[in-house]
């Protein structure tokens, strides 16, 4: 039995090579449209926040050392370039493979595990499989007949080390079995421990699946707990607004230029003023209508300084 | 505002900063079923050898351990306990010449020698007994690839001034083509055998010292001698014969080939030490001194080969 289960929140110190980044956007939150997925890089995009000589009195840490839990997402405006809601996730990232096959330990053959061939991994992905680097990543596994992922079934590695298969004698039989044999060298072969592997003692016959040979899982490392970020794109925000509300203001009578000034003093929107009359002369309307050619000679200072 | 809300102007040409906090909900799941009592890691860094002469009350004791090892445990102290109330500091070598410290024993007797390694984080003993003074009973083993003389054998075959070098004897090409090789090991006594069949093998005889003390009781079985010393080892030499050109190997033999077949008991020296690489950290290793059950020795066989009970 487990001797106990301890739970706690850290702030994630993951890499960005080890997650993924998608996101998809609509127009509104009323849009029927279907939700289509584009995937950003999030080695150029994602940053770790370092430590500083602010945050640490170590010496050795600022600059290289991760702070945890903040990062920079680095968005380009090319990729967000339309009013309405973008919905980004961040997840661990993902590996496929097969299970080459579901073996035992020669020396410990109460242990099961599954084998790994590395050549069936992505070569992007096969760095990860070093001895003990997939301790603590978790296994999905798809349906051999649909090739869907079986729902809310998972397991969890405990241990991965470079094996060897060797042919074992038997007992029960006079047949020979493949086990397999750790091996301190790098070979094609990993064995992987997972939980739970062994039958509880309360029912020591049955055996937990585990996986079968061939099949397909999916391995995601738990560095991160994925997350999702919601960004709407607007034409006004509170600060441009209150330009509108309170900024600085000028109307050239003459020409009928009306000009709204940021807290600066810069031109932020100008109005070209008019009015609608009849054929007798009366007013029919007031306008105002965006100008799209600025006026640069009505800035604020050389107006009022006059 | 939600930390994973944000409300940007849209600009184009624009980059967009956005701080991301990210967490990790972890769980520590402790000691799992299947690795119950294999799971500890028994990383053997404290080991020694030693050397002493017939006769000798003084041993020389070797640190063994691996210094690629220990390169970063500084904080190591190892210490030899000769078994006599008498203790001696040994340190990790730092060089290809492995550190040492002799000691001389006042006394005969039988003395459990130990090294200790004390650290903070790995508390290890090493035990071996040894017989202080050694004594004159180490039978001495010809070097097989070499040359040995002088075995005066009372029985049908006297090798006494004949040589065997299994080198140049194997290597035919550069031989005349004929070549008899004297072969010798150790055995298990088979004068009870001889005593029951009697006729059909050849008479006793029995070597003396020039005091007149019998020092070994030699008879012959399907032709090879057998050497019974008082001790208890046998001793069994013998010949090949009619190993012609043709015949011989083309390969080096090993002698083990020659001794299957008339040797029943395989002999294991307790001071013999095996010491089983190991394979990971998740495996046990184990020494065969350690091993007292059928169990741990199904373990140590690593697969190779089970054990049954008859």
């Amino acid at each position: 039995m487990a001797i106990g289960t301890y739970g706690v929140i850290r702030p994630s110190d993951v890499s960005p090579a080890d997650v993924d980044i998608f996101y998809y956007y609509v127009s509104g939150l009323t849009t029927t449209a279907p939700v289509t997925l584009k995937a950003l890089s999030p080695a150029t995009i994602l940053t770790p926040v370092y430590h500083n000589s602010q945050t640490t009195t170590d010496t050795v840490a600022p600059g290289v050392e991760i702070l945890g839990g903040l990062y920079n997402l680095q968005l380009q405006s090319s990729d967000f370039s339309e009013y309405g809601y973008y919905t980004i996730h961040i997840r661990p990232k993902q590996i496929r493979t097969t299970i080459t096959d579901c073996g035992v330990l020669a020396s410990l053959p109460s242990v099961r595990g599954l084998v790994i061939d590395l050549g069936n991994v992505s070569p992007t992905d096969v760095s990860k499989f070093t001895p003990q680097g997939l301790v603590g990543y978790r296994i999905e596994y798809l349906d051999t007949n649909t090739s869907q992922k079986i729902p809310n079934f998972y397991t969890i590695v405990t241990s991965c080390f470079y094996c060897l298969p060797i042919t074992s004698n038997v007992s029960s039989t006079t047949q020979k079995v493949i086990r397999y044999q750790y091996s301190d060298q790098a070979t094609n072969l990993m064995f992987l421990t997972i939980t739970p592997s062994s039958a509880p003692s309360s029912k020591p016959n049955t055996v937990p699946n585990i996986g079968t040979p061939n099949q397909k899982i999916i391995l995601t490392n738990t560095f991160v707990n994925p997350t999702t970020i919601e960004i709407e794109m607007v034409e006004y925000d509170t600060q441009s607004l209150a330009y509108a509300l309170y900024g600085n203001q000028t109307k050239a009578v003459a020409e009928g230029v009306y000009t709204i000034y940021d807290d600066n003093n810069n031109i932020y929107k100008q109005y070209n003023l008019y009015e609608i009359n009849d054929t007798y002369g009366d007013t029919l309307y007031e306008v105002r209508e965006l100008k799209t050619d600025i006026d640069q000679t009505l800035t604020f200072n050389s107006i009022t300084s006059q | 505002m939600d930390k994973n809300y944000y409300k940007i102007l849209l600009n184009s040409g624009s980059t967009y900063n956005i701080p991301v906090w990210l967490d990790n909900t972890i769980d520590e799941m402790g000691v799992m079923v299947g690795f119950d009592g294999n799971i500890g890691i028994e990383n053997h860094l404290c080991d020694f050898t030693y050397i002493t002469t017939t006769g000798s009350t003084t041993i020389e004791v070797f640190n063994t351990a691996d210094p690629s090892v220990l390169r970063s445990i500084t904080e190591a102290i190892f210490t030899v306990n000769w078994g006599d109330g008498n203790m001696s500091d040994l340190p990790v070598s730092v060089s290809n010449t492995l550190s040492s410290t002799t000691h001389t024993y006042s006394g005969s007797g039988i003395y459990t020698v130990s090294i200790s390694l004390n650290s903070p984080w790995s508390n290890q003993v090493i035990e071996k007994t040894l017989p202080i003074p050694v004594p004159d009973d180490v039978f001495n083993k010809p070097n097989p690839l070499g040359t040995f003389t002088g075995l005066t054998i009372p029985a049908y075959v006297n090798l006494t001034g004949q040589t065997q070098n299994y080198l140049n004897d194997l290597n035919y090409t550069n031989n005349t083509g004929y070549t008899t090789f004297n072969f010798m090991a150790l055995g298990r006594s088979r004068i009870d055998e001889f005593q029951l069949y009697g006729g059909g093998y050849s008479g006793i005889t029995t070597g003396t010292t020039d005091s007149g003390t019998t020092i070994y009781t030699a008879y012959t079985i399907d032709n090879l001698q057998y050497f019974d010393y008082p001790d208890g080892i046998t001793q069994i030499t013998g010949t090949t014969s009619d190993f012609y050109m043709e015949s011989v190997f083309n390969n080096m033999i090993t002698r083990n080939e020659h001794f299957i077949g008339f040797i029943d008991d395989p002999i294991i020296y307790s001071d013999v030490f095996i010491k089983r690489g190991q394979q990971s950290v998740l495996e046990q290793t184990l020494r065969l001194s350690e091993i007292d059950n059928t169990g741990l020795l199904q373990i140590y066989g690593n697969g190779y080969f089970n054990i049954q009970k008859q």
